[in-house]
């Protein structure tokens, strides 16, 4: 199977402190990959380097397997979409003027815009500001513009953040639909087992920094029959860091 | 009220806002005392000469440090979404007073450095005689009162908007308005009843006789007198600013 | 690209009033600098180009360089709240014509507003029946190196915008800047500090006299600082970790 992502020995330093440490990742094409750890485990800086909003302090980043450089950064961002910490938007226009900025930039077709709102359900807020829409909502333009331009790879931060129940749900079944559908890869980090545990082909575990697991989601129960996925998952992370 | 006020002095903290302050204070201070001293006539009237010139820069300043320092602090909130919050621990109004009063006291503590700094660049600049001390407790009065009517102003729009650009543009078609009040005789209403003419309104010392040709040749300098009126409209808008800006924010859903 | 960029970037400050201001602020001195010419015709008797000085001076120095900071404080402001820097900057395009597309729109506003100014000249020169003949060549010309030396000032107030994440900072430094172009100016250095050059161009102080300095050097000088900027805050933006 091929991979999409690959990083080996990914680090990043802040002030001496290493935030993210030798870090090796596979994300396999069509699958989605789910990327898991406690909060401030280094889940958004890996995410920020794969998009080249951080750049890492050692190691390297192949992504469509090529080595993210410079040069061909933006090539590789015109075939991913990415949901990073919080939802992007400009509070004053429209779930639809802020779809179509960005429709404009990455030149793609302007129905793409109807059909990713109807994807996540905005289709009919109309003309109400997004700077007036619940936090669900937000998270779901932020999905929405994504989506746009229909990319290979998706990477999404916390995206059922601030979602209520049947959002999550909702959530999770159209991610889950992503690689089937759009043949999509799918990158989306967590710090909820039991989130990911309903989503995810292949899981990546994190904690400070380090990768503590990394394979099938299905074979992480192997470790230990005896004890429950959330039992193991606090093992590998350590209890004493805070969920 | 003092628990309010301690927490406001907290949130300046790395936020610089007493230096932003005293940066303004130094440029207008600089913008009103760059310049040439070296006339017979200036050496020897420097005193009430400078009471002549300052209500312009005084005009273009005071404004400016009351717009960016209400602003600086009302944002602090807007940007936080924290009114929120606020509002569930302590009274709208409270809020509004405890900030306000945090904001006034600073900016016309600025107003007393840059009289004071006044006073000393005068001495080591050797005017003639001694500072008319009288004159200059009334200039500093003047100068404070119509500060304190900005700042009432402007804290009630910083709070009330959260686009900081609406305090901003305000604030500076305002001075505008205010600055080029000051060189219309002709029009003593405008600089009356705009509240960021009242630096002009206020002004009490008179240049007479000054011509281009002969230049200070007959020139003599006089207190003029203030129309009284002006005294009761200052007095009038902070009362209504005050009153309208609490009222407003009070009112105002999050 | 950058067409699309700067598309992108007019959708941005829909709806959002502050354009108003360009509108409004020419109208001050237009209406103010021609009652005070009315006032001191017997002194002023340049005719046109009294009644520029009287509508330009206190402009170009203080007013037009505090609204160039706020629209670019504000343009920064957009990326900086709710986020938008991390999606802006995932977008597949350079960031250096990220930066060179925020430069344009902002240099459009100068224009429309000095243009603005221009049209404000000659409205009120009819209106109180100005009889000599209009030196519409200087107008446009006063305009344009006007707008050119602004969009020096905002290609530096963006950078400037871009690193301080506060409102207010970024105008104060931009009244400074008028305040230290003042200074330059009275030094004869008006033509090489950036934060003259704006009011250096427009002429306000001595409009009769052309640019001493030519004004070929004046368009090279502007247009150099502006690359120069232009390829700071592109490099910076560039280095930029969010």
């Amino acid at each position: 199977m091929k991979e999409t992502v690959t990083t080996t020995m990914l680090t990043k330093e802040y002030g001496g402190i290493e935030c993210v440490s030798h870090l090796n990742m596979n994300v396999k094409e069509g699958r989605i990959y789910g990327f898991l750890g406690p909060n401030g485990a280094g889940k958004s800086t890996t995410l920020k380097m794969l998009l080249g909003l951080v750049r890492p302090t050692d190691g390297e980043i192949t992504i469509f397997g090529k080595r993210l450089t410079s040069k061909n950064r933006l090539e590789i961002l015109r075939s991913t979409g990415s949901l990073i910490e919080s939802p992007s938007y400009y509070g004053h226009l429209t779930a639809r003027e802020n779809l179509k900025i960005y429709q404009t930039i990455l030149g793609v077709p302007e129905k793409n815009i109807d059909e990713v709102l109807k994807i996540v359900r905005l289709d009919r807020q109309g003309k109400k500001k997004t700077s007036a829409y619940s936090l669900g909502m937000k998270q779901r333009l932020g999905l929405a513009s994504a989506l746009l331009s229909f990319p290979k790879l998706l990477i999404l931060d916390e995206p059922t953040n601030g979602l209520d129940p049947a959002g999550i749900q909702e959530m999770r079944d159209l991610i889950c639909s992503l690689p089937k559908e759009y043949g999509m890869t799918v990158i989306v980090s967590s710090h909820i087992l039991s989130e990911i545990d309903q989503m995810a082909d292949d899981i990546g575990i994190i904690a400070a920094g380090r990768m503590k697991y990394q394979g099938e989601l299905s074979r992480l129960h192997e470790i230990d029959r005896n004890k429950s996925l959330e039992e193991i998952f606090l093992d590998l992370t350590g209890k004493d860091v805070s969920l | 009220m003092i628990k309010l006020l301690r927490c406001e002095l907290l949130k300046m903290r790395h936020k610089y806002i007493f230096l932003t302050l005293l940066a303004i204070t130094a440029a207008g201070l600089v913008f009103s005392l760059y310049g040439d001293y070296s006339g017979e006539f200036i050496q020897k009237n420097g005193w009430c000469m400078m009471l002549y010139q300052l209500p312009l820069a005084n005009g273009i300043f005071f404004p400016i440090a009351c717009l960016v320092i209400s602003s600086r602090l009302a944002d602090t909130e807007h940007k936080a979404s924290s009114y929120k919050q606020l509002f569930t621990l302590e009274k709208r109004g409270r809020i509004y007073d405890a900030k306000l009063m945090t904001g006034l006291s600073m900016t016309l503590l600025s107003v007393l450095i840059y009289w004071s700094v006044l006073l000393v660049f005068g001495k080591i600049i050797r005017f003639y005689g001694e500072p008319p001390m009288e004159l200059y407790l009334r200039y500093l009065a003047c100068t404070a009162a119509a500060t304190a009517v900005l700042y009432i102003l402007q804290h009630g729009i910083s709070m009330l908007f959260k686009n900081q650009a609406v305090s901003f543009f305000t604030g500076a078609i305002g001075t505008f308005i205010g600055v080029f009040s000051m060189f219309l005789p002709q029009l003593p209403l405008l600089r009356q009843l705009i509240p960021w003419g009242f630096y002009g309104a206020l002004q009490f010392m008179g240049l007479y006789g000054w011509t281009s040709e002969e230049r200070y040749a007959n020139a003599y300098l006089k207190i003029m007198s203030v129309d009284p009126a002006v005294y009761v409209i200052i007095a009038v808008y902070i009362i209504l600013f005050y009153a309208l800006g609490k009222y407003l924010f009070c009112r105002k859903e999050t | 690209m950058l067409l699309r960029l700067i598309r992108a970037e007019r959708m941005k400050l829909k709806r959002s009033p502050v354009w108003i201001a360009f509108i409004l602020m020419p109208i001050v001195p237009a209406v103010l600098g021609t009652i005070n010419y009315l006032g001191n015709i017997e002194i002023l008797d340049s005719e046109w180009y009294s009644l520029w000085t009287q509508h330009t001076i206190f402009t170009s120095y203080f007013f037009l360089p505090i609204i160039i900071g706020i629209y670019c404080a504000y343009i920064m402001r957009l990326e900086q709240s709710n986020h938008n820097w991390n999606k802006t900057l995932t977008m597949p395009v350079p960031k250096s014509e990220i930066f060179l597309a925020k430069l344009i729109t902002a240099t459009f506003m100068i224009l429309i507003s000095e243009i603005w100014i221009g049209v404000l000249l000659v409205i009120s020169g009819k209106i109180i029946g100005m009889t000599a003949a209009l030196p519409f060549k200087d107008i446009m010309i006063w305009c344009l190196f006007g707008s050119l030396g602004g969009m020096v000032m905002a290609s530096v107030q963006l950078i400037i915008s871009m690193f301080i994440k506060s409102f207010a900072l970024p105008i104060g430094i931009s009244l400074a800047g008028g305040i230290s172009g003042l200074v330059f100016l009275a030094k004869n250095l008006g033509h090489i500090w950036p934060y003259s050059l704006m009011a250096y161009g427009m002429r306000s102080n001595s409009p009769q006299q052309m640019i001493e300095s030519g004004y070929l050097p004046y368009v090279i000088i502007c247009i150099t600082y502006i690359a120069l900027f232009s390829i700071a805050g592109g490099t910076l933006m560039n280095r930029k970790e969010l």
